[in-house]
């Protein structure tokens, strides 16, 4: 396509005027790729992560560069009880964390947490990933500080910032990708995806602003029609951000923009020569205003406010090969629109008394409206919450922190008070154990509340009298640095989790009515560990990890069938990963070999015989390897190329054994999980003037 | 700044560019229709409105409202009352044969609730057309023998039985005697119905006490199309675009697959060799998937009408991804065989 041909040719010329200018050197790869130290998630200042109270993970953007990601999900794949689920027919993917879905899964951009139309975090897809300083993984719920949603972990996208003095910078990339065999050069099949990033600041002023396409063309698998497996794709992504900081206080303003056109053509039907396509275009603004004023040495205050609009449209359309006409479809549900609208504020002050206490009062204020089809009347809820936590060092080994929260709805009924405590404990000058108890909670969502869906064979309505969800979580991590001799160290770290969760919310059929609605019935609960170890020595890194995650059946506990089919209380799933990378020196260059084992994943279901008896059975989704290899090298002080081969074992869709086939909404047989071995080349530029 | 001019222009053009259509499709050739083409009028949606009764012999389609009747009283030697199936409607037999002694206390522990998992198959009449597994019993030539049934239509409320109906069907000559009330009404209406053999049934329509027109005479339609209740595994379950044929009075139908004869090949010397099935769902939902596939292409059907015409038909789109629209489905159907 020809906008794609234009954003090219403009790096290009961008590359060659700039090129002109300058003869700084671009920062080598080889130095910078290394584990960042400094989190910021949940913490009171920005802090190592061996002080933190939490275990983070933490994902480098050089990591992000090394691995040829277009997306977010392409530097998470590996990670450690980290799965995806793509949705074929909406071209949406999903993500679960330690055992637990999208849902209970909250996504932040610096701190702020993204809108989604449902449970699925597409959110984490709609992120350019070029503006990505760190991506900061931390398990176990964060709902004191970071409030609903948050109950299996956060994940906090934190973007590149200006980091003080005077600035000139510009960084550009291409990369061509292919989608398994599938390519055409800068445009239609493969992935293509194009960047420009400009930074400046002087005086304390700063401002920057990005554009990216981010291109997938889809996949066609055995299809041989106009239908694809996996649906086109096309982002233009852009952000532009000013602001001013100084010695004491930091405020700027940022706005991220997405547009997203995922395309469905349908197959022709050769009796009436028509065919249906479908378009889901996105739209997504994200504005945040973001504060950090440093009062005096013991008392900083920290806000953040954002507004999100978000909307969805649905646009089905029949074409008509005989007549060459296209009209649109008159059906019920084929055009649709529909609408989010967030306004966020959280505001924190970190106020330390002596080396002893600090404390770290907060609120948040959100507001979520909502319209669209199978949503009644245009409703908004708002919250407001108030917490306050401590961080109390009463011996040099010792850190404790409690925290609690509360919270008021305009709609549902909050849980009133959601407390945590998390502790950290220096077993020796290399050993930290932290032990953490939180209370988790997911706010019922509008759709919920609101839902509104009655067709032939659905009556579904919304609950406003839904409770939140909440949790008991327990969690402990060891870690342990092994070595550290000159250029060899290695780090252990072994982690254990438990999850209960309550009041989880589900659709059922409450006495004699005869409509549908969410109610807080069920439960769940997920358990389970890792182990992972880095190893640092002198140009080499390796991380090798394991983790067993198991995860709550719920016929275990059900009187229909716990007699007669006993079956375990959980199931479980292995997984483990191992990241190498090597670095050429002399080459200015570095190698990476990614892989991840997914073991097998258990899941029981009930199969109706033909006579109407019922039985459980086993369900197991194959367990399958992901391996990718891709290399970096600076070519010149400017320019760096990339290549690599993603999905290496070539990888496509995975076996389901459920028997609940071919029914509505089953979700059994072949699970399309990825779509072939890749291939991809990139060019990035990169110049700085300081 | 020399940069961000660059920089603008550049994001104006892309902004204007990525808005152009990705549709490249090469041309294609779309085959003439062979033989007659009739677009239902299902007046639309899932739980389309109508029920369309097609004879394919006169080249035409009859739309009725589904909902306009309760009761179908057959016309044939038996005394048989069905209930309206192409509604979610149940029913359930009371012990009591004294309609005036039936008050909303008989709906105490009465659950008449049916779909999306509710129900169960006693409520509703033989999901293939047996008019001797109805739910209403045999009408009895013992008066007293004719017991009081609850009634739910589609329309009314599962949790509130005042919006239910209790009937009572006795024999009356060569007709029926029906009499019937909302649940909580003490004032009992009745009516007398009387078989005309031209029709299968004479429909009764409770909320508008009065017998209505639904279904073209017997010899006039053979199939049709409707939302419709059926099964699955063991329960009630109500199909949108579900096909029945005029089993009573006498159509059949073949399931064809194009893997074996295609559609436009099948011809007058392979009817023979195909098995015809009376059943009410000869054709019934398996033409069709409501989800992702839409028309099974590869299926096809024979049908044979009550006057021994043989057609083959095929459905063109029923508005799953098919360029259709959905509760207007189109059919084409060719004669293979004329009665001889």
């Amino acid at each position: 396509m020809r906008s794609g041909l234009i954003v090219l040719a403009c790096t290009l010329a961008l590359c060659n005027t700039v090129c002109a200018q300058s003869d700084r050197n671009a920062p080598a790869v080889t130095d910078s790729v290394r584990l960042q130290d400094v989190v910021v998630t949940g913490q009171y200042i920005p802090q190592s992560l061996k002080n933190s109270v939490y275990q983070v993970r933490t994902i480098s953007a050089e990591y992000i560069k090394l691995r040829g990601a277009t997306n977010v999900l392409g530097v998470l794949d590996n990670q450690l009880g980290v799965r995806f689920s793509n949705d074929a027919t909406l071209g949406e993917t999903d993500v679960e964390i330690m055992g637990m879905s999208g849902a209970s899964v909250k996504i932040l951009l610096d701190g702020v947490p993204l809108v989604d139309r449902g449970s699925t975090r597409q959110s984490l897809s709609q992120v350019d990933v070029s503006t990505i300083e760190r991506i900061e993984i931390v398990e176990g719920p964060m709902s004191v500080v970071y409030g609903t949603d948050a109950l299996a972990g956060v994940i906090n996208i934190i973007t590149k910032k200006h980091t003080g003095g005077s600035q000139l910078s510009v960084s550009a990339r291409v990369q061509e990708e292919t989608v398994g065999k599938e390519y055409a050069l800068l445009d239609g099949k493969g992935v293509h995806n194009e960047n420009i990033n400009l930074q400046w600041a002087k005086n304390g002023f700063f401002t920057g602003a990005g554009i990216t396409r981010n291109d997938f063309g889809g996949w066609t698998d055995t299809l041989t029609g106009r239908k694809k497996a996996w649906k086109p794709k096309d982002q233009l992504l852009t952000n532009g951000t000013f602001g001013y900081s100084n010695k004491v206080l930091k405020a700027w303003y940022r706005l991220d923009y997405l547009n997203e056109d995922i395309i469905s053509q349908g197959d022709i039907n050769y009796d009436n020569g028509k065919a249906t396509d479908q378009r889901y275009l996105t739209e997504r603004y994200t504005h945040q205003a973001q504060a950090v004023w440093q009062l005096n040495s013991r008392l900083s205050l920290n806000g953040s406010a954002s507004y999100q609009q978000y909307q969805r449209r649905t646009r089905t359309t029949i074409k008509d090969f005989v007549t060459g006409t296209e009209t649109l479809s008159p059906d019920a549900g084929t055009q649709d629109v529909s609408e989010f609208n967030t306004a966020f504020f959280r505001g924190t002050a970190q106020y330390t008394i002596n080396s002893l206490l600090s404390f770290q009062p907060g609120i948040e204020y959100r507001r979520d409206a909502s319209s669209g089809q199978r949503i009644e009347g245009n409703p908004d809820i708002t919250d407001y919450s108030a917490f306050l936590s401590a961080e109390i060092k009463p011996l040099s080994w010792l850190n404790i922190r409690p925290g609690v929260r509360l919270s008021k709805n305009s709609v549902y009924d909050a849980p009133p008070v959601i407390p945590s405590l998390n502790t950290k404990i220096a077993l020796g000058k290399d050993v930290d154990l932290r032990l953490s108890y939180a209370r988790g909670f997911r706010a019922p969502a509008l759709r919920e509340l609101y839902f509104y869906f009655f067709d032939a064979s659905h009556s579904i309505k919304g609950n406003p009298d839904l409770k939140a969800e909440y949790s008991n979580s327990y969690t402990g991590s060891v870690t342990w640095q092994a070595l550290h001799q000159g250029n060899l160290r290695l780090n252990v770290t072994g982690t254990g989790f438990y999850n209960d969760f309550n009041d989880r919310i589900d659709v059922a059929i409450i006495g004699s009515s005869d409509t549908s609605t969410y109610v807080n019935i069920s439960k769940f609960k997920t358990t389970g560990g890792t182990l992972s170890g880095v190893l640092n020595w002198k140009d080499l890194q390796v991380n090798l990890g394991f983790s067993y995650i198991g995860r709550y059946n719920q016929y275990a506990d059900d009187e229909a069938y716990n007699k007669t089919q006993p079956s375990p209380e959980f199931m479980w799933t292995p997984e483990a990963n191992g990241n190498v990378t090597y670095y050429f020196r002399k080459l200015k260059g570095a190698v990476n070999l990614s892989y991840k084992f997914n073991g097998v994943r258990p899941a029981y279901e009930v199969v109706t015989n033909t006579d109407g008896s019922t039985f459980l059975h086993e369900v197991k989704t194959s367990s399958f390897h992901q391996l990718d290899v891709t290399a970096t090298r600076s070519v010149t002080s400017y320019l760096s190329v990339n290549a690599g081969v993603k999905n290496l074992l070539d990888n496509t869709n995975i076996n389901n054994n459920s028997l609940n086939t071919g029914q509505a909404h089953a979700t059994g047989g072949l699970l399309s999980m990825w779509y072939g071995r890749s291939y991809f080349l990139g060019i990035s530029f990169n110049w700085n003037h300081n | 700044m020399k940069l961000s001019r660059h920089f603008l222009v550049l994001a104006v053009v892309t902004g204007f560019l990525s808005a152009c259509s990705k549709d490249e499709d090469a041309t294609v050739v779309i085959p003439p229709s062979d033989g007659s083409e009739l677009t239902l009028n299902g007046g639309g949606g899932t739980g389309s409105p109508n029920t369309v009764y097609v004879d394919f012999s006169a080249d035409s389609a009859t739309a009725a409202a589904r909902t306009s009747w309760s009761l179908g009283f057959y016309s044939g030697s038996d005394y048989r009352v069905v209930l309206n199936g192409f509604t979610s409607m149940s029913a359930v037999a009371l012990t009591k044969t004294d309609i005036s002694t039936v008050g909303l206390s008989d709906a105490e522990g009465v659950s008449l609730a049916i779909g999306q998992g509710a129900g169960t198959l006693s409520m509703i009449d033989d999901v293939f057309g047996d008019l001797t597994k109805t739910v209403i019993a045999e009408v009895s030539a013992t008066e007293s023998s004719n017991v009081v049934y609850l009634v739910k239509p589609e329309t009314a409320s599962a949790s509130d039985p005042s919006t239910w109906y209790k009937v009572r069907i006795t024999r009356s000559g060569s007709g029926y005697s029906l009499q019937y009330a909302k649940l909580g009404e003490t004032t009992i209406k009745t009516a007398a119905i009387t078989k005309d053999a031209t029709y299968n049934f004479t429909f009764f329509s409770l909320e508008n006490g009065a017998t209505v027109k639904v279904e073209p005479k017997k010899a006039e339609w053979d199939i049709a199309w409707s939302y419709a209740a059926y099964y699955t595994a063991t329960i009630p379950y109500f199909f949108s675009d579900f096909v029945v044929i005029n089993q009573y009075a006498g159509v059949t139908a073949a399931k064809m697959d194009t893997a074996t004869i295609s559609y436009s090949n099948f011809a007058a010397t392979d009817i023979a060799a195909q098995t015809f099935v009376s059943a009410r769902d000869a054709i019934g939902s398996s033409w069709r998937a409501t989800t992702g596939n839409g028309i099974y292409k590869n299926l096809y059907y024979i049908v044979k009408d009550a006057a021994g015409n043989y057609y083959k038909l095929k459905f063109v789109s029923m508005g799953l991804n098919d360029g259709g629209t959905r509760g207007y489905p189109v059919i084409e159907y060719k004669l293979v065989q004329s009665a001889s």
